[in-house]
């Protein structure tokens, strides 16, 4: 092998595993959760902790309440007053419903309320009252204070509401300020090809605080639209309707960051009492869902740089969907529509082939003349080139135009919850690699290949094959066979990196390279 | 500083990356030695929106062909 080409290699390498290292490990769901070490303790005082651990609180007679709605069966806990679990109903996973949110032993339940004056309440045993789309939760300390908390459901929306109320049952003026469990990081960690989508987002003063990896407890105060937690598909937001003061984002074991809203500071007369609301949001990280709830949670959603032709090249894939009713089809009339939107610069190509011909003598000419100068070579080509107004190349701009649509379309089919499960041809997933079952094992593979990618990478080299036979060489016989090893690489490249890719995506470069094939086959065909 | 970064990463480019795509650039010089020199002739800035207008031009409607940097007048 020639230096260049050792060069070539070692950078795709390195690109590679750049690639990897920037992007979080695979966390595998199945292993079970390390017990988080309470290291850190926000509002809760130590010794209530230590007294009462998980067992404890199995020997107090927990008593779960479970919920359902049209949207999601939710499961309530009276020790604290919390949620323990949010199972979404509209999406199944291995026959189950997706369960967005659980409490894992030693964590604390989803808006429990603790800290300052209320602190210790979160361990004891609240009396349920069920009323008709909403549930009630109270709890007295003669003498101190009474908590009751009101969650009340929507059918029709991913929503519920909290009250709290705070009653100072005390002889005297108190000040009290609380804290309530905001979202911890969601259940099923969906990453994908090394990447990994979870992050736990603040709106605060206008901007997106986004933590994705948290070293030691965070306080940050201002103004709080909200504080929300999203995988690669799901959110689950919490917008406090009374100015909090702060929020509190403290790291647990297992790369789990859970967050804590701290209440303003109010001052209370004996017998007075105070009512905050909080409105929740569980479910898919979509538009349309999220500008409905409102409070900017839409910002919740990123696709990166080209958000903005993310989300116009989704809203054509949805209406091609309303049409196909199959999300494999759409990708493929969406790679259709793109083509034929850069169908003019395809087309002016196409005749400006044909008078290729008339040229070609010259070429030849200029080939013999200039054989030991490659520079001289290009030069003179391009100039014999504008002279007869003819040119075999595409140009830049059709090649760079490709790629702000091909990563618009990969972030946005990245996040694409409707694509989950989507079935199309032999792929049962098309947010997931197309993995077809092979009755033996491959060394690497394993039992699965993906054979989608593969089919890419057949198309891609003859796509090479068709586009160097009607490109004329320039550079010398040894110059022109180096850039062919050279290009061979870029298939397989491409391989690996779009292996383990979502087959929806792939789908797309599928279809666009065999387009890209196709009208260079017939362009190949007229020059012949 | 950034100019001599930009031109190191468009030279980079040119070496090491774009022969593994297939020849495209209808112009000589290439759009990426275009651009490098636009920017080494007339800064960043300047060059930048020179290296944004050559590219925008290198599609299949221009004639492509030879289309040096224009050269800076005080320099003659």
């Amino acid at each position: 092998m020639d230096k260049k080409l050792i060069t070539a290699l070692a950078l795709s390498l390195g690109i590679l595993l750049l690639f990897q290292a920037f992007t979080p490990k695979k966390q595998s769901v199945k292993t079970p959760l390390k017990r988080t070490s309470e290291t850190t303790q926000s509002f809760v005082t130590r010794e209530v902790e230590t007294k009462k651990t998980s067992k404890d609180v199995t020997a107090a007679k927990e008593t779960i309440t479970t919920i359902e709605t049209d949207k999601y069966t939710l499961s309530f806990s009276d020790i604290g007053a919390g949620i323990k679990k949010i199972a979404l109903k509209g999406f199944i996973e291995d026959g189950k419903e997706h369960v967005l949110y659980s409490a894992k032993e030693g964590e604390k339940d989803l808006l429990v309320t603790s800290g300052g004056i209320l602190a210790g309440t979160e361990k004891e045993k609240f009396t349920l009252k069920k009323k008709n789309s909403a549930i009630e939760y109270t709890f007295e300390e003669p003498g101190l204070v009474a908590i009751k908390k009101t969650y009340t459901f929507h059918n029709t929306f991913n929503q519920m509401t909290l009250d709290v109320e705070i009653k100072n049952l005390s002889a005297k003026n108190r000040s009290l300020f609380y804290s309530i469990e905001g979202p911890t990081k969601l259940d099923v960690t969906t990453s994908i090809a090394g990447r990994n989508f979870d992050e736990t987002d603040v709106l605060i003063d206008g901007n997106v605080w986004k933590i994705k990896k948290l070293k030691e407890q965070q306080e940050k105060k201002g103004e709080i639209t909200w504080v929300g937690t999203k995988n690669r598909y799901f959110a689950l937001i919490a917008k406090p309707m009374e100015a909090p003061s702060a929020v509190v984002a403290t790291p647990e074991g297992n790369k789990k960051i859970s967050t804590s809203i701290i209440s303003q500071e109010y001052q209370m007369f004996p017998g007075e009492s105070i009512e905050n609301r909080y409105l929740i949001y569980a479910g898919p990280l979509d538009q349309k869902n999220l500008e409905q709830t409102g409070y900017q949670m839409s910002k919740m959603i990123d696709y990166g740089i080209f958000g903005v032709v993310s989300k116009k090249l989704l809203l054509i894939l949805r209406f091609f969907h309303k049409i196909s009713r199959n999300w494999g089809v759409a990708i493929i009339l969406l790679t259709l529509l793109i083509n034929l939107i850069l169908f003019p610069l395809t087309f002016k190509s196409f005749s400006s082939m044909q008078k290729m011909k008339q040229v070609q003598p010259h070429i030849q000419k200029l080939r013999d003349l200039h054989k030991d100068n490659p520079q001289k070579l290009n030069k003179e080509t391009m100039e014999l080139y504008k002279q007869h107004n003819v040119n075999p190349l595409g140009g830049c701009l059709p090649m760079l135009l490709q790629m702000p649509i091909f990563i618009a379309l990969y972030q946005g089919l990245m996040r694409s919850v409707e694509l989950k499960g989507a079935h199309f041809l032999w792929i049962k997933d098309l947010a997931k690699p197309d993995g077809v079952q092979i009755p033996f094992s491959l060394p690497l593979l394993g039992d699965h290949i993906n054979i989608l990618p593969l089919l890419m990478v057949g198309m891609m080299v003859v796509q090479q094959r068709i586009t160097q036979a009607i490109t004329p060489a320039t550079g010398s016989g040894e110059q022109a066979k180096q850039q062919k090893t050279m290009m061979l690489m870029m298939p397989i490249f491409f391989g690996f990196l779009f292996y383990k890719m979502p087959s929806g995506l792939v789908l797309y470069w599928l279809t666009n390279t065999i387009l890209m094939t196709g009208e260079q086959a017939f362009i190949s065909k007229k020059t012949a | 500083m950034i100019k001599k970064a930009i031109i190191k990463v468009l030279e980079q480019y040119k070496k090491h990356i774009s022969p593994f795509f297939i020849k495209s650039c209808r112009f000589y010089p290439s759009c990426s030695e275009y651009s490098a020199e636009a920017i080494k002739e007339h800064g960043v800035i300047k060059g930048t929106f020179f290296s944004l207008w050559r590219i925008a031009r290198c599609n299949p409607f221009s004639r492509g062909g030879h289309d040096p940097v224009r050269k800076t007048r005080k320099e003659k």
